[in-house]
């Protein structure tokens, strides 16, 4: 910083300076640690929403599974009724 | 479910409508069953629409229940009852008939036998009159059979029916169950990532906090630099045009922000993951439902629709809430936490484990399964075993750990609030660190007030100043430390005492050393 202070002020001057530089780089630390934490919480998101959308996946299969299951069952049925039906009426 | 027949509207009584009974059902069937019913005789078609009648109302999801409880109905079993009562007494008709006969054949016979024995004349008329009873039984007899061989076609008929249904009710619960578990088990896997989503988000806010902490030490460092600044003559707009103090607060500025978005993006996935777990959960009850009821229909227990709901269900009821905590940044003032908060020495989290662990065998013996594994709790958190930690991340990280590690809070429930109370005034830091750090302020002051008095001394002796220089150094490093410690004591005496808040004048000629003599005096006094 310049300045038109005194010797003495600008020797405090020069030692502000530094302080702030080594703030500077401290900051410069922080920012770099805020990005590694950054970067290794969107790693953890994307191992979690990864095992998340497989699961997901299986279940909805599973889910379609058993619609298949029921849609049988209930052709079966159907199929069933319709003929006691027709066997009641007959008789 | 308003499948019983009995609530079967007049209008499918007629066989003409059940075309249009079944056409216009709402209920799916297959091409082939459509088929079959349309080939099906009036009767049977009548009996048909009645029967699915109630089923209209039924929503799709839950027709596989319906269509179930219709086969299961006791109307089916009250139309065979019928059928086979009316059998039944065609036989037992023929039985009466078949008696009568029987009787009239016996009296016949021994009317002959007692002509016979008078050698009276005649029998023959009556031999005749027995052939014809003989054949009407005969008549009888097979008019029985047959309704015999009807009847137990009949009961045949019921119990194929029977069979048939129990296999389809059979194969269904089967079927469910061989998916219901491996189900159960991915929703199980959804919940421990849930929870672990749960506890990696704990630690981030944690980690961030830290680092917000650390962004807002160094604001306040910044902060106690520039008023120094100030006190040898800097203007605010010379202050603020500085190429590095610039840099300093760009770069202050860029860790708040990146903070603040990090922190938005991991509550937005969060939320957005936590949505996904839910959506899916919720879709599985119907089907945990089915099961259940499937179970209770084949049992021919009666429904009871008002089915309680289990704790399995509550589990992703709802989203939960997610607060993104935004900060706003003031000119380099945090506005979160007060200047004690930021610069308070928080415990690390070995520190605050083995905390937690003595305190877990003080209250219930060293054999509880509750103990924090360290290495463990480190390990799944990649947390580091000396970072900072509020006691407040620290408890969240602690509930979403065990959580995540399936082990129930219930047996020490309110321990931890106990534990955190219990620590909440206690020093975070071991006694001696803290006692080391005070030796070391004192020594500096004194070293302060030494280098103080040798400048003073020399001044007033109008040295020149190659001779300050002269000293090696130490001095500079010293003068910085001054420079340091004495912004910090400022900082701390205008926070205590705001009245007597130095006011700096804009003089360019005060020195630097007037300015620490003249605060050292104040504080002294």
């Amino acid at each position: 910083m310049e300045t038109n202070q005194t010797v003495p002020n600008d020797q405090v001057a020069q030692d502000l300076d530094r302080q702030i530089n080594d703030l500077v780089d401290e900051a410069k630390k922080i920012n770099q640690e805020i990005d590694a934490v950054g970067e290794k919480a969107k790693k953890e998101m994307d191992v979690i929403e990864s095992e998340v959308d497989e699961s997901i996946m299986k279940v909805e299969k599973i889910y379609s599974d058993l619609d298949q299951i029921e849609k049988e069952a209930g052709d079966e049925f159907d199929k069933l009724m319709l003929e006691e039906s027709e066997d009641l009426a007959g008789e | 479910m308003a499948t019983s027949p009995e609530n079967i509207s007049p209008r499918s009584e007629n066989p003409n409508n059940a075309n249009e009974a079944v056409s216009s059902m709402s209920v799916p069937m297959s091409i082939e069953n459509r088929t079959s019913f349309n080939e099906m005789s009036p009767g049977g078609k009548g009996i048909a629409s009645r029967i699915y009648e109630g089923l209209y109302k039924i929503p799709g999801i839950s027709q596989i229940v319906g269509k179930m409880e219709i086969a299961y109905n006791q109307y089916w079993a009250d139309k065979h009852e019928k059928k086979a009562a009316e059998l039944k007494g065609e036989m037992d008709a023929d039985n009466m008939r078949v008696g009568v006969l029987d009787q009239s054949k016996a009296e016949i016979e021994s009317f002959i036998e007692s002509l016979k024995q008078q050698n009276m004349p005649g029998t023959e008329s009556l031999q005749i009159k027995l052939k014809e009873i003989e054949r009407q039984k005969m008549e009888i007899l097979n008019k029985k059979d047959e309704s015999q061989s009807k009847f137990e076609a009949k009961d045949s008929k019921v119990k194929l029916y029977t069979n048939k249904r129990d296999a389809i009710a059979d194969r269904l619960i089967g079927h469910y169950d061989e998916k219901i578990h491996p189900m159960e088990k991915e929703l199980e896997r959804l919940q421990t990532c849930k929870d672990r989503l749960e506890l990696e988000t704990a630690v981030m806010n944690a980690r961030h906090d830290e680092l917000s902490n650390k962004m807002q030490e160094a604001e306040q460092r910044k902060a106690k630099l520039e008023e120094i600044y100030r006190t040898i003559g800097y203007s605010d707009k010379e202050i603020k045009k500085d190429g590095t103090i610039s840099m300093l607060a760009g770069q202050l500025v860029q860790g708040r922000e990146r903070i603040r978005m990090d922190k938005e993006i991991l509550a937005g996935r969060r939320d957005e993951i936590n949505k996904k777990i839910a959506k899916v959960d919720a879709k599985a009850n119907p089907y945990r439902d089915k099961r259940e009821k499937f179970a209770r229909v084949k049992e021919g227990r009666p429904l009871n629709m008002e089915v309680a709901t289990r704790e399995r269900g509550t589990v992703f009821e709802g989203d939960e809430t997610i607060n993104v905590r935004t900060r706003e940044w003031k000119g380099g003032a945090s506005v979160e936490a007060s200047a004690e908060e930021g610069f308070e020495k928080r415990p690390n989290v070995k520190v605050l484990i083995f905390g937690w662990n003595e305190y877990l065998k003080k209250k219930f013996g060293k054999a509880t399964k509750s103990l924090v594994d360290q290495a463990d709790f480190l390990k799944v958190t990649k947390l580091r075993e000396n970072s900072d930690m509020s006691q407040e991340n620290f408890k969240k990280i602690l509930k979403a750990y065990y959580k995540f590690k399936k082990v129930s809070i219930n047996d020490f429930k309110g321990a931890t609030d106990a534990f955190f109370e219990e620590i909440k005034n206690k020093p975070s830091q071991p006694e001696e660190q803290l006692k080391g750090e005070d030796n070391e302020e004192e020594r500096l002051d004194q070293e302060v007030a030494r280098r103080q008095a040798a400048k003073e001394a020399a001044n007033s002796a109008s040295q020149p100043e190659e001779q300050l220089k002269g000293e090696d150094n130490e001095e500079e490093r010293l003068d910085q430390e001054m420079a340091r410690r004495q912004a910090e004591k400022e900082a701390d005496v205008t926070a205590q005492q705001p009245e007597e808040q130095v006011k700096v004048e804009d003089n360019d000629e005060e020195s630097y050393d007037q300015y620490v003599a003249s605060q050292e005096g104040k504080k002294t006094a």
